[in-house]
């Protein structure tokens, strides 16, 4: 009999603990579905802030353009004949006009896809006209095919089968300009991985960013509802899982900076980069974040910093080697980082302690490079 | 008169057949060959493979030692006369759930492969690692069924996103969207 209890207790143990294992699946997937979209449907418009010069050069070094992955093999050239590379001879002068070429080219394929406020429905009638009432069953839609009228501009009307001469709305701007004048890779019908939130899910499991952001660049205009709700689920996701190197030196790292700084959310982002040592853009980042939010403490300080960090190349690797200057540059910055958290960090203990690491480190960093031009004979002071 | 005489002569037939039938001492096996020759089973295709026995086909170790890493179609090669391959393949391999021809295409070969858009590991075989373009069918050999169905099945995962591919670029132009600054 005690056997028999003992056994119904063990059985009941297991059951218990087989449910709360699948109670805690459940929580887990429905934190990873729970990534409530924002778009920028507020008050505020983002569109001046982001096309203003100082964001635009901010978010553009933040990105940190690799040139090896900006210039990466691409399949979509179309070519039916694929171009064998060309090895040249250069001399200096030449090297450096093409290295400013590459650096256009790169300035080009980086330029980051628009933000800008929701659209608003178009409602505006043009004329009623009671006498062809019952004229047709059908609406009729007319559109302007005139040449050299950006998509954005043309005229297309509709003509309700009640006499109502109106301007269409954007849905059917767009599938009309789709029809006239498609653009390559754009679909009439939308794509099954955006409707079906399952297909989109297992696309963000997959880390598939920089696929779902190119394509809702090319399916959707950046204005519309859809396209914001899918860039912003992509850029949380990111966002939550700190894959932000996967969206490096793409076009969509700019954005998605904005939108984590417009949004109040940069905590994830800063403690990435403290941890990774790169503390000059964790200085940008809070400049970006003053000229947004303005709510920054020591924002001035950021910006005159900024000013410096700008003619410096980009640090796409940890440097081996440090000068004075470097040197100088980056006290300033992590003192600037040192009053950010102090005042404005909502996650302080953990940018702390990143802070501190990044500073031992550094610390080791210089006695290095001191020593090392201590031997070679060259003392600066 | 005419019916009379088929009628008579049907008759007279059935009469004779009848007449053979009763009269036969050997076995009457080789006389009706047409009925229900069996199939050899290596060449039958009316069983239904499930896609998800194919997927684990592609993962398993039967796979690899078949085909190693590389594509299915490889190792392939077209039957024809001359030096020449023609331009277009063989409308089917398969008629009447049965393999025609003595040498089937790569998928048709392989009862396990199965073209569907969840299929990945097959369908990226057939993709140019090069250009990103498919394959053509007188590339890999695949009979015109065959690449038709894998046509379906590639644009099926390149819309529901179980295939990447790299993107079209797009170009902003930032005055139509920049409108606050103009004004």
């Amino acid at each position: 009999m005690s056997l028999f209890i003992r056994k119904l207790s063990q059985n009941n143990v297991k059951h218990v603990v087989a449910k709360h294992y699948e109670s805690q699946t459940l929580i887990f997937s429905s934190r990873k579905l729970s990534i409530v979209p924002s778009v920028y449907d507020g008050e505020k418009d983002p569109a001046p802030k982001f096309f203003s010069k100082n964001v635009q050069v901010l978010l553009k070094r933040l990105t940190r353009p690799d040139f090896a992955k900006v210039f990466r093999k691409r399949k979509n050239t179309d070519l039916p004949v694929l171009r064998t590379p060309i090895y040249k001879f250069l001399t200096n002068e030449q090297l450096e006009s093409e290295i400013a070429k590459a650096n256009k080219k790169a300035d080009k394929l980086l330029q980051m896809p628009p933000i800008v406020k929701i659209q608003k429905p178009i409602t505006d009638v043009l004329s009623k006209d009671p006498a062809l009432v019952g004229y047709d069953t059908s609406k009729f839609v007319f559109t302007d095919i005139t040449f050299g009228v950006a998509n954005e501009n043309r005229i297309v009307v509709e003509r309700d089968p009640d006499g109502t001469l109106q301007s269409c709305d954007h849905e059917i701007r767009k599938r009309l300009n789709q029809v006239y004048f498609p653009i390559h890779g754009r679909k009439i019908k939308e794509p099954l991985m955006f409707t079906d939130t399952e297909k989109f899910n297992s696309l963000l499991e997959r880390q598939e960013y920089e696929f779902i952001l190119d394509r809702a660049c090319i399916q959707y205009e950046p204005d519309e509802f859809t396209y914001q709700k899918v860039t912003s689920i992509t850029y949380q996701h990111v966002d939550i899982n700190t894959n932000y190197n996967l969206l490096r030196s793409t076009r969509h790292f700019g954005p998605m900076t904005f939108y984590l700084t417009w949004h109040h959310n940069i905590d994830n982002l800063m403690l990435e980069l403290l941890q990774s040592g790169t503390v000059r853009e964790a200085v940008l980042l809070v400049a970006l974040r003053h000229e947004l939010q303005a709510d920054v403490t020591n924002g001035d300080v950021a910006q005159t910093i900024v000013q410096q960090i700008l003619p410096t190349p980009v640090q796409l690797t940890k440097p081996d080697r440090l000068t004075e200057e470097d040197i100088q540059l980056d006290n300033k910055c992590v003192e600037c980082i040192e009053k950010y958290i102090v005042s404005n960090s909502a996650m302080k203990s953990q940018h702390e302690l990143a802070l501190q690491g990044f500073r031992e480190y550094y610390q080791h960093l210089i006695d290095l490079s001191r020593g090392l031009q201590k031997a070679h004979g060259k003392v600066s002071n | 008169m005419a019916i009379y005489n088929n009628t008579r002569f049907l008759i007279k037939r059935i009469i004779i057949a009848d007449f053979r039938t009763s009269l036969r001492f050997y076995s009457d096996q080789i006389d009706n060959p047409s009925e229900e020759q069996p199939v050899d089973p290596t060449k039958d295709r009316t069983k239904i493979i499930p896609l998800e026995t194919s997927m684990r086909y592609l993962e398993s170790k039967a796979y690899k030692q078949t085909y190693g890493d590389n594509p299915v179609w490889t190792l392939y090669r077209r039957n024809h006369k001359g030096g020449f391959p023609p331009k277009k393949t063989r409308r089917s391999c398969v008629r009447n759930g049965v393999i025609s021809t003595g040498n089937p295409c790569p998928i048709c070969r392989d009862e396990y492969l199965v073209l569907d858009h969840r299929n990945t590991k097959l369908l990226e075989q057939f993709i140019s690692d090069y250009t990103g373009q498919i394959l053509d069918a007188y590339k890999t050999g695949l009979c015109q069924k065959k690449h038709k169905e894998l046509l379906v099945a590639i644009e099926r995962a390149w819309d529901q996103g179980l295939l990447t591919y790299d993107v079209p670029f797009r170009k902003y132009d930032y005055s139509l969207y920049n409108k606050t600054a103009n004004n």
